[in-house]
C-alpha cells in the first residue's frame, strides 16, 4: 500500500502544479480555469508530433512550451479584453468553453490517435526498502514544491506580485493607478499555460493517455485547489500530493481498486461540507 | 446530470428485466426519471452549504466519479450483449422519434405549468436570493432539492429515451467532456427556456451532421459550439435569452416613472394599540468580541405602526435579522401573538406570520410583478386582490417585469407583497429608501391604514425621523446595540439622550 502511494505521488505531484496554476489563476485573474490542462495537452503534442518529424527532443519540448504559451495568452487576451469586468462565474463558464474548443482543435491538429510520448524522467530514481521512486514522482512533487514557494515570494515579494495582486482585487482601481490590467492578465495566462505544459511533458509518457484524459487532468486539479480553498498555495500542493497518495493506495485495495479515481472526491466533499458547514445563506446579511 | 441520466438508464434496463421486454419500454422509461430522482436529490444536497465555484467543482467531481463507478460495473446487458426492445408500434427509427418528440412536448409542458406555480417562483427567487426566499416563506431547502430531483427525472427520462434509440448503453455513452459539451451548448442556446434547449437539442445533432455531410471534420462542431458560448456571454444572452427580449420589449409596456403612492382619503392619526403582540425579552447577539445587541426587550402591540430608529450602527438591521430567524444565535425570547419564534428557522417565522422586507434589492429580477407577490403571499390570490394591493401602494401592474423596474418601485413591490401575505407582524427595513420626500410622506400615510386594512402591526425601521413621525405612534430609539429610549415620536426625539446618540456630546450640549 505504501509502495502504491509512493507511486501515486507522480499524479498527485501533477494535480498538486496543476492546481497551483488553478489557484494563481483563480486569486488573480478571478477565474477557475478548467481548461488549463487542456492548455498544456496542445504543448505536450505539439512536442509529440515535431519530433515525430524527427526534432530532437529539447527544442521539441521548448516548441511545445512555446505554442502553449502562445495559446494561453491568445484566451487570456480574449478574457481580459471582452471579459475585463465578469465575474469569476461567468469567467469559470467560459473556461469551460475554451476546454471543449481546444480539445476539439487539439484533435483537428493531432488526430487521435495515440501518439508515442518521448520523455525524459522515465526510469526510476532509487529504490529503498523495496519501494522504487520514479524520477518523475521526485521531479513532480519537488518542482510542485518549488513552484509554490517562488509564487509565493513573487506574489508577496516583488513589484510585479503586487500589481497582480491589486489587479486581483479591483482591476478598474488598479488600471486607474496606470498597471496595465491586460497585459498583466494576458502574461499570468501564458505563465500558466507554460506551467501546464511543463507538468504535462513530465506526466504524459508516463500513462497512456490520450488528449481527452489528459485535458481532464484539470478536475482532480480542482478538487486539490479546493482543499486550499482557491487561495492557499501550501494547501493546494498539499491537496494535489494527498489524492494523488490517496489514489495511488487505494489501487492496491482490491475492493476499492476500482474505484480508486471516485473515492478521493468523495473524502474532499465531505471535508469541503465540513468546513463550510456554517455557510446557510449566500449573503453575508 | 449527466450522472443522473446514466442512473435513470440504469435503472431502465433493471426494469426492462422485470416487467419483461419489449412492451414495457413505455414504462420503463418513467420508471427511469423516477428512479434518477433520488440521485438529484443526492446531488443536490452538497448545494445546501456549497455556492459558487465551489459547487460548480464539485459537480464536475461528481460528474467524473460516476464516470469512474459506471465504467467498473457497467450497464447490465453489456457483457452479455443484451439489447433493449422496442415495442412493435416504436418499432421503426421514424417512430421512435415521434415518440421521443412526444414525450419532449409533455415533460416541457409540465416543467412550463410547474414553473408558473409557487414551487416555480420559488426556484427564481432562490436563485435570485436565499435570505429573500426564506423572508418569504419558503425553505430554501426545499426549493433547491426539489429544482435538482425534478431536473432529475427529467434527465432519468432522457437516459431512459437513448436506451430505447440505441438498444445497448455502455460508460462511453456518458463521459465528463459529453456533459462539458452539452454545458457548452446550453449556454449558447439558452436552456432556461423550453425553446432554447429544443435549439440547443437541434444544434447538438444537426450541426455536427451538417459537417459529417460536408465532409469536414465533426470537430468543427465543437469549435463552434465554443465560440458560440464565449460570444452568449460576452454579450451576457443567449441566442433565446435575445429572442425573449426582443418580443417583450415589442409588447406595448406602460410608460416608466408612473409610480406613485397614492395619498391616502384623509390624512389619519397613526393607530396606536395596547393588546401585545410581538413581545421581545433579554434578546441579544454577539459578534465575536462585539455585542450588537445587548439585553433588548421590545414590544410591539397589536393594531399599530411602530418606529425603531437609530444611528447608523446601532443595530436596528442586526435586530431585524434576530427577529426574522436569520441569526440563529440570539439569545433571549421572541414570541408573537402568544407563540414562542425561538427555535423556529426564517421561513417558519414568516409562515407563523412575521414578515420582514430587505434593506438591499433582493426583488427576484426574473419575476413579474403579480407572479413575485403571489409567490411571496403564499396564498391563493385572485386578480382583484391583487391589483387592489398594488394600487395601495402605487406599485407598477402586475404585468410587469421586475427587471424593468427602478430600485424605489421595487421597494413598494416588497412592502406590498409582504402585506399580501396577511402577516400578524410585518417588520420593514427602511421602505422609503429611494424615493423621493413627497412620495415617502404618501407612504407614511399609507402605512397607518394597513393595521386596519390588512390587519397587521407595522414596526418600521427609518433613517426619515419627519416620516416616522408622520406614520408611528410610538418609536424605539436603538443606540449601540441598547434601548435607550420609547415613546411617542415627538417626545423621544425631543429628549437630550437621543439627539447625542445621533449627533455626538458636543452637538446635544450646546
Amino acid at each position: 500500500m505504501l509502495e502504491g502511494a509512493i507511486a501515486g505521488l507522480a499524479g498527485g505531484g501533477a494535480y498538486a502544479a496543476l492546481g497551483l496554476c488553478l489557484t494563481l489563476m483563480f486569486r488573480l485573474v478571478r477565474v477557475v480555469n478548467v481548461a488549463q490542462a487542456a492548455i498544456g495537452v496542445i504543448g505536450v503534442y505539439t512536442m509529440a508530433a515535431a519530433s515525430g518529424h524527427g526534432w530532437p527532443y529539447a527544442p521539441a519540448a521548448l516548441a511545445g512550451l512555446a505554442v502553449s504559451a502562445a495559446v494561453a495568452a491568445a484566451l487570456g487576451w480574449v478574457m481580459a479584453t471582452w471579459f475585463g469586468e465578469a465575474g469569476a462565474d461567468r469567467r469559470s463558464a467560459i473556461a469551460i468553453a475554451f476546454l471543449v474548443g481546444l480539445l476539439a482543435v487539439s484533435y483537428l491538429a493531432f488526430g487521435t490517435h495515440p501518439r508515442r510520448m518521448p520523455g525524459l524522467f522515465d526510469g526510476s530514481l532509487f529504490t529503498a526498502g523495496g519501494i522504487t521512486v520514479t524520477q518523475a514522482a521526485a521531479v513532480c512533487v519537488a518542482g510542485s514544491i518549488v513552484v509554490a514557494a517562488c509564487a509565493h515570494a513573487g506574489l508577496t515579494r516583488t513589484v510585479v506580485g503586487l500589481r497582480l495582486r491589486a489587479l486581483s482585487e479591483k482591476p478598474t482601481t488598479a488600471e486607474l493607478h496606470g498597471i496595465p490590467s491586460r497585459w498583466l492578465t494576458v502574461g499570468m495566462w501564458a505563465a500558466t499555460g507554460v506551467l501546464a505544459a511543463a507538468v504535462l511533458l513530465v506526466v504524459a509518457p508516463q500513462q497512456t493517455s490520450d488528449q481527452t484524459s489528459l485535458s481532464l487532468m484539470a478536475i482532480p486539479a480542482c478538487t486539490a485547489a479546493l482543499v486550499g480553498g482557491f487561495r492557499s498555495l501550501g494547501l493546494t500542493v498539499a491537496g494535489g500530493l494527498g489524492l494523488g497518495a490517496l489514489q495511488g493506495a487505494l489501487a492496491h485495495v482490491g475492493e476499492l481498486q476500482q474505484y480508486r479515481d471516485a473515492v478521493p472526491f468523495l473524502a474532499i466533499l465531505a471535508i469541503l461540507i465540513w468546513s463550510q458547514r456554517r455557510e446557510v445563506w449566500d449573503a453575508a446579511r | 446530470m449527466r450522472a443522473v441520466v446514466r442512473g435513470g438508464r440504469r435503472l431502465d434496463r433493471r426494469a426492462a428485466e422485470r416487467l419483461g421486454r419489449p412492451r414495457g419500454l413505455l414504462l420503463w422509461v418513467v420508471a427511469g426519471g423516477v428512479a434518477a430522482t433520488p440521485f438529484g436529490v443526492l446531488i443536490g444536497l452538497p448545494a445546501l452549504r456549497l455556492r459558487g465555484i465551489h459547487l460548480a467543482v464539485v459537480t464536475l467531481g461528481f460528474a467524473a466519479a460516476s464516470e469512474v463507478v459506471i465504467a467498473a460495473v457497467n450497464f447490465p446487458g453489456v457483457d452479455t450483449f443484451e439489447q433493449v426492445g422496442r415495442p412493435g408500434f416504436l418499432a421503426t427509427d421514424r417512430q421512435y422519434f415521434v415518440y421521443a418528440g412526444l414525450l419532449f412536448v409533455v415533460a416541457a409542458f409540465g416543467v412550463e405549468l410547474l414553473s408558473r406555480t409557487r414551487m416555480g417562483a420559488a426556484w427564481r427567487a432562490v436563485r435570485f436570493s436565499e435570505r429573500a426566499t426564506a423572508a418569504a416563506g419558503t425553505s430554501v431547502a426545499r426549493a433547491k432539492l426539489s429544482a435538482f430531483a425534478l431536473s432529475a427525472f427529467v434527465a432519468g427520462l432522457a437516459g431512459g429515451l437513448l436506451a430505447g434509440q440505441v438498444g445497448m448503453v455502455t460508460a462511453q455513452n456518458f463521459q465528463t467532456i459529453g456533459s462539458l459539451a452539452l454545458f457548452v451548448v446550453a449556454v449558447m442556446a439558452g436552456s432556461e427556456y423550453v425553446g432554447g434547449a429544443l435549439f440547443g437539442g437541434l444544434l447538438m445533432t444537426f450541426v455536427p451532421e451538417i459537417f459529417r455531410r460536408l465532409e469536414i471534420s465533426q470537430d468543427w462542431a465543437n469549435i463552434l459550439f465554443a465560440v458560440g458560448a464565449v460570444q452568449a456571454l460576452s454579450q451576457g444572452t443567449s441566442i433565446s435569452d435575445g429572442i425573449a427580449r426582443r418580443v417583450r420589449t415589442r409588447r406595448p409596456v406602460p410608460e416608466p416613472g408612473e409610480r406613485k403612492v397614492a395619498a391616502g382619503e384623509a390624512r389619519r392619526e397613526p393607530p396606536s394599540g395596547d393588546v401585545p403582540l410581538l413581545k421581545v425579552e433579554g434578546l441579544g447577539i454577539r459578534f465575536g468580541q462585539i455585542a450588537a445587541l445587548k439585553d433588548v426587550d421590545l414590544v410591539v402591540p397589536e393594531g399599530t405602526v411602530m418606529g425603531l430608529i437609530g444611528p447608523n450602527g446601532a443595530g436596528k438591521s442586526t435586530l431585524t435579522d434576530a427577529l426574522s430567524g436569520f441569526l440563529p444565535s440570539a439569545t433571549g425570547s421572541v414570541t408573537l401573538a402568544g407563540e414562542t419564534l425561538n427555535e423556529r428557522p426564517a421561513h417558519r417565522r414568516a409562515g407563523a406570520g412575521l414578515r420582514r422586507t430587505f434593506q438591499q434589492d433582493r426583488v427576484p429580477t426574473s419575476l413579474t410583478v403579480g407572479a413575485y407577490l403571489r409567490f411571496a403571499a403564499g396564498r391563493r390570490v385572485e386578480r382583484a386582490e391583487l391589483d387592489e394591493a398594488c394600487s395601495f401602494l402605487g406599485c407598477p401592474t402586475a404585468d410587469r417585469y421586475v427587471a424593468d423596474l427602478d430600485v424605489g418601485s421595487r421597494r413598494l413591490l416588497e412592502v406590498t407583497a409582504a402585506l399580501l401575505a396577511r402577516p400578524k407582524l410585518v417588520v420593514l427595513d427602511e421602505p422609503a429608501a429611494g424615493l423621493a420626500r413627497a412620495e415617502s410622506m404618501a407612504l407614511a400615510d399609507r402605512l397607518t391604514e394597513v393595521p386596519e386594512r390588512y390587519g397587521a402591526s407595522v414596526l418600521l425601521i427609518e433613517h426619515d425621523l419627519d416620516m416616522v413621525r408622520r406614520a408611528c405612534a410610538t418609536a424605539v430609539v436603538l443606540d449601540f446595540g441598547e434601548v435607550i429610549a420609547a415613546g411617542p415620536p415627538a417626545e423621544i426625539l425631543a429628549r437630550p439622550e437621543v439627539a447625542r446618540a445621533y449627533l455626538g456630546d458636543e452637538v446635544a450640549l450646546a
